[in-house]
């Protein structure tokens, strides 16, 4: 018994001298010796310890213990290779167990050895020496790199400088080459494939090679049936000697591309051949408020730039009115919550001349914004004609109206006329005496006259309304005040009239010259005529530009007007309030018509005893 | 027998009067060539409350100067209303004008007392029974 523990333990110690202490010792590698039965007769520390869970002491125990049971075999044909090859280490992988845990499935280690056959100086054997390594994690990082290759839709191709194609990873050989491995592996790239990509190839080799940086390129090349493929080629240098080919057929990508390039020309030339501006506009409350699409056409409308415009959206609100700015939020505000298109008119901040206008269609996305897909038109130019078609039926029904009024003024004057000469006819039929005779001629004579001259009032009024063709002209207004106030010089010096001309020298507006001195003379003589007899009468009239427009005030200091007695009566013919001889009932009608022939109006504001003031509205753009 | 002639047309008073005096009434006429005139002389008449100055017939024309024809009938019609023992109550008024416009004629038939509405010229017929009638 004694003798036996001692040959055992200078068998150890003899096994022990004969491993070098850096084995010993190694905290990455396991060194075991097994004997000739299969036993562990040598563990170093490393090994110890990591399967420590599987014993405590593996001195005597069988080595099976410690290894995945479909490895035995392998295990034992190794050592028998090791003790026939003796000085050449046997390579071999072996599984071993791991520490279970739980209910967790059976797992291995993965780990690499090399068994040599162990002699003593008398060439016995001594056991098989084992050196392993784990390589679990080297194996896992390989398997899920091979995973990762083979998952993807390219051809992956390992090649050497020579251009020589050396290893290959994924299978999808239709990618880029046409063949299949045994057609290419060992081959060079010129003999593979054709001339032009093969040179494409080869320089993105070389180019790898010498930058170490990684190589893009794209080539064309149809299939066996005629069908255009795109492909695109990646080198990436692995080493000094090494390259990876990667070959990704980007057919679709390309043809989508292509397609949304030719979509986007497509939309591009429409739109510049709309007369309006295209657009997508996404908005969030709070969130998002930007334009996605702005046709270029915008910096020809509005002299902003698209690309101004997608980087800020505000530059394109910008343009807005800002009193038309708040109707067109709160139409969008409800169009994104209704999701029912608007339709909106606004007139540019820069120019209120310029009427737009917008229509725009929601759709409300997945993030919970809308995206308005809509179309902008100038309409200044169809407002302007709306506005003219409705001055000039304007102009027409109240020249109707005119007529009418003056058919009926016409027929009630001639038969007042015709009235008293039937009369003068009956008494003349009745016996009459000679003074009665005189008395009735005179009577006659008057009636005929008075016939007289209604029939020229007439005639003057036909011939004015008829002249629709006077020339609209430049006509400078100061000058017309002085020289309207000349041809009343006579009147004006014998009552002594004051007349304060405070318009500007030089202004102008344009207007029928006729027209103008027709006006001021009748206004003036008016002022004149109806002037309060306790005070110097004043007469001012002044001017002011407006936006639309000219007005001009003729404002005296007279007897003023009873607007509530004679109110709109006061423009019309024949329509005399006062007591004066020289009342027809002309004047004011014939103001009014010649100011309307152009647009304008004019209006009177009057305090009874005070004075009155006329206004005239000459409109501008005409 | 007193009647008042309303009228700016001269021409058309003298015809009248010289119709007048053809049928050969004593009749006294008194003459305003404007709505205002006849008002003023109306509304003292009114005031002083002496029937007697009331005139028998009032002849009106519409268009004339200062206040027309409808203004003096809004006067009257206004004291008519206003004015319960008015002497005004006896006025009797016609309306003489040129004017054959329907809506004319309905608007002074609608005042209580304008009698009738005749249209230019009156005939010596149609004067002899207005002023025979009273």
């Amino acid at each position: 018994m004694y003798n036996l523990f001692r040959l055992i333990l200078t068998m150890v110690s003899a096994i022990s001298d004969r491993i070098p202490l850096y084995l010993k010792n190694s905290n990455n590698y396991y060194v075991v010796v097994i004997d000739h039965a299969g036993n562990y007769s040598y563990v170093n520390a490393c090994f110890a310890r990591r399967y420590s869970w599987i014993t405590e002491n593996f001195i005597g125990t069988h080595f099976s213990n410690s290894v995945h049971p479909e490895d035995h075999e392998k295990c034992g044909k190794a050592s028998l290779e090791a003790i026939e090859n003796p000085g050449q280490p046997v390579s071999v992988r072996i599984r071993k167990p791991e520490k279970k845990e739980d209910e967790a499935p059976e797992k291995y280690t993965i780990s690499d050895w090399e068994f040599s056959a162990l002699f003593d100086e008398k060439s016995e054997l001594l056991g098989i020496l084992c050196v392993g390594t784990d390589i679990t994690e080297l194996a896992r990082e390989r398997d899920k790199g091979s995973a990762v290759l083979s998952a993807l839709p390219d051809l992956i191709i390992i090649l050497d400088r020579k251009l020589v194609f050396k290893e290959y990873f994924s299978t999808n050989f239709e990618s880029g080459l046409y063949t299949s491995p045994e057609n290419f592996l060992g081959k060079t790239v010129s003999e593979v494939m054709p001339e032009h990509i093969a040179k494409l190839a080869e320089t993105s080799v070389e180019r790898a090679l010498a930058s170490g940086v990684y190589v893009h390129t794209e080539y064309f090349l149809p299939d066996e049936n005629g069908n255009p493929h795109y492909f695109e080629l990646r080198c990436v240098k692995i080493n000094n000697h090494e390259v990876m080919m990667i070959i990704r057929d980007i057919t679709y990508t390309k043809l989508a591309k292509e397609e949304v390039t030719s979509a986007q020309e497509t939309l591009y030339k429409l739109s510049l051949l709309a007369p309006g501006i295209f657009y997508t506009y996404k908005f969030k409350p709070e969130d998002v408020s930007e334009f996605l699409y702005v046709s270029p056409s915008i910096s020809q409308m509005i002299q902003i730039h698209a690309k101004d415009v997608l980087n800020d959206a505000k530059i394109a609100f910008d343009t807005i009115y800002e009193e038309d700015l708040h109707y067109f939020t709160e139409q969008m505000m409800n169009s994104y919550k209704t999701l029912s298109p608007f339709q909106v008119e606004y007139r540019l901040a820069y120019d209120l001349n310029r009427h737009m206008n917008v229509t725009a269609v929601p759709e409300r996305e997945k993030d919970g914004s809308v995206i308005w897909y809509g179309f902008i038109t100038e309409t200044t130019e169809q407002k302007r004609q709306l506005k003219e078609m409705k001055r000039t039926t304007d102009l027409v029904a109240m020249q109707n109206k005119r007529l009418l009024e003056f058919t009926y003024i016409v027929s009630h004057n001639l038969r007042s006329h015709a009235a008293n000469l039937k009369g003068i006819s009956d008494l003349l039929s009745e016996p009459t005496n000679e003074s009665e005779l005189q008395s009735y001629h005179e009577m006659l004579n008057s009636s005929v006259e008075n016939l007289m001259t209604t029939l020229e009032h007439l005639n003057m009024i036909v011939k004015i309304q008829g002249e629709t063709n006077l020339a609209v002209q430049k006509i400078n207004l100061y000058d017309s005040i002085n020289s309207t106030m000349e041809s009343l010089q006579i009147m004006i010096n014998s009552i002594g009239v004051e007349i304060d001309n405070r318009v500007p020298e030089n202004f102008t507006i344009y207007f029928i010259f006729a027209y103008m001195e027709s006006i001021l003379l009748n206004l003036i003589s008016n002022a004149i005529k109806y002037r309060e007899p306790s005070r110097k009468l004043k007469i001012t009239i002044s001017a002011e530009n407006v936006a639309d427009g000219v007005w001009l005030y003729v404002a005296d200091n007279g007897q003023g007007i009873d607007l509530e007695r004679v109110g709109e009566r006061m423009f019309g013919m024949y329509q005399v309030f006062h007591d004066h001889p020289e009342s027809r009932g002309l004047g004011l009608f014939l103001c009014r018509n010649h100011m309307e022939s152009v647009g304008g109006r004019i209006e009177v504001d009057s305090t009874p005893g005070q004075g009155a003031t006329f206004k005239l509205f000459f409109p501008s753009g005409q | 027998m007193t009647i008042w002639i309303i009228d700016d047309d001269f021409i058309f008073v003298k015809i009248f009067a010289a119709q007048i005096q053809k049928i050969g009434l004593e009749v006294k006429i008194s003459t305003f060539k404007n709505g205002k005139l006849a008002w003023d002389s109306l509304d003292k008449v009114c005031g002083s409350q002496d029937s007697s100055t009331m005139p028998d017939l009032l002849f009106l024309d519409l268009n004339m100067p200062v206040f027309n024809g409808w203004e003096f009938l809004e006067r009257c019609k206004e004291k008519w209303e206003t004015e319960d023992n008015s002497i005004l109550k006896k006025l009797k008024l016609y309306v003489v004008s040129s004017s054959q416009d329907s809506q004319d004629i309905a608007r002074a038939k609608a005042f209580e007392f304008v009698s009738a509405f005749f249209t230019k010229p009156l005939n010596i017929d149609a004067v002899r029974m207005i002023l025979e009638k009273g």
